[in-house]
């Protein structure tokens, strides 16, 4: 057999898994580098940091996140009617969600929770269902890799990565958004917050546990390179644990990290 | 968490770490020292130094061009806590290595009982005392 670096290997499956979740990947990449330059020309902030980079990371976190599913849908046997809605589905909920982000960004406004406009109050909860749609294709997409467990412990990995992922970044996505900030207590801006991530160091900031859960995604089959059952299984429980000591600090309204 | 819970939570998980060393070289587990004590261990403190210099980098004033700015760098206590677990996962690393080197050279193995404590005081004075251990025992021809 043809040996390959992990990382070649990954890229190149991703690729033909599927091409048209590869493409988009590729796209969002460039949005990414573009939206991380913009405030090289446009300084205006929004919670204490470039109303551009919240578009940026997204696109990051999503280029990221479409380009496990599409490895993990290259593991699979066949690619069933199921993945390509699955596929079609995510993208579209994706750049949905990009393009509004973007839309608000432009005008130096909020997207997530804001409701202060008609159209706002349609498009948040339109944003919500956006990314449920997306949680729920991937975790369809899991379950597919997931029942091929026998397949060895890359699929085990990668099909359980999904499903975890998407579990727990719905849960804690569902609480953040049934409240009117990711904030609990604490300055109420990124300025203080930590580098980069701006996750508050003042008071409790919901995206801490949204992150953990939906980057179990990668964290689980990351493991899987171990080759190590136990060690997949290690870093599940480890996911779901600091998912859990995030939530419960955000809901305390205590920083992760405070000076 | 404050700075001040992670630095005790390092020292623990580090002190843990070098427990799991000490044990693995008296009940002559290879696997655990050179795997668990030697890789697993240092890279987990060094996920945790990767977060501090992640959220905290661009938050501490001072630099490593002078000695004055690494100072300056070093009074703000998440930098002296990246920096303290820099410590201690390398000096961890050091000591698995040490330990590995003297039971696979055929060094003394009492050796390490000093060496190791040296190493997890003062890192680079363990690792100098392996040097001067691996030189003291070399074979060598007797001078005619």
């Amino acid at each position: 057999m043809k040996q390959e670096f992990a990382l070649t290997n990954f890229l190149s499956s991703a690729k033909r898994g599927s091409p048209l979740l590869w493409w988009s990947a590729v796209a969002m990449l460039v949005g990414m580098v573009i939206c991380f330059a913009l405030p090289l020309v446009d300084d205006r902030l929004i919670y204490g940091v470039s109303v551009w980079e919240k578009p940026a990371k997204f696109f990051l976190s999503l280029a990221i996140h479409i380009l496990t599913v599409a490895w993990a849908i290259s593991l699979l046997s066949r690619r069933s009617r199921g993945i390509e809605i699955a596929s079609l589905i995510m993208v579209g909920a994706a750049w949905f969600e990009m393009a509004y982000m973007i839309f608000r960004a432009s005008r130096g406004e909020a997207s997530h929770f804001n409701v202060a406009s008609t159209f706002a109050a349609i498009m948040y909860p339109l944003m919500g269902l956006g990314a449920v749609s997306l949680t729920t294709s991937s975790a369809y997409i899991g379950w597919q890799v997931w029942r091929e467990r026998a397949g060895g412990v890359i699929k085990e990995a990668a099909g359980l990565g999904l499903m975890v992922g998407a579990v727990l970044g719905t849960i804690a996505g569902a609480y953040l958004s049934s409240h009117t900030s990711h904030w609990i207590g604490g300055d109420q801006t990124d300025a203080s917050g930590l580098a980069f991530f701006h996750w508050s160091t003042t008071g409790g900031d919901l995206r801490v546990a949204h992150f953990i859960g939906l980057h179990a995604t990668q964290f689980v089959p990351l493991a899987a390179l171990t080759g190590k059952r136990m060690v997949v299984y290690a870093v599940v429980i480890a996911c779901v644990l600091l998912t859990l000591a995030s939530f419960a600090l955000a809901v305390l309204a205590m920083p992760i990290l405070q000076p | 968490m404050s700075p001040e819970f992670i630095f005790q939570l390092a020292n623990v998980i580090a002190v843990l770490g070098w427990l799991v060393l000490a044990e693995a070289i008296i009940l002559k587990k290879p696997l655990w020292r050179d795997v668990i004590a030697g890789q697993v261990w240092p890279a987990t403190l060094s996920i945790a130094y990767c977060c501090l210099i992640l959220f905290f980098w661009t938050k501490a004033e001072g630099g490593f061009d002078s000695l004055a700015n690494v100072q300056k760098l070093f009074t703000f206590p998440w930098a002296a806590l990246a920096g303290w677990i820099h410590y201690l996962a390398f000096d961890l690393f050091v000591g698995a290595h040490i330990s590995k080197q003297v039971i696979e050279e055929g060094l003394p193995h009492l050796s390490l009982v000093v060496l190791l404590p040296l190493t997890f005081m003062f890192g680079p004075i363990g690792y100098i005392g392996f040097q001067f251990t691996r030189l003291a025992f070399r074979k060598v021809s007797a001078a005619a």
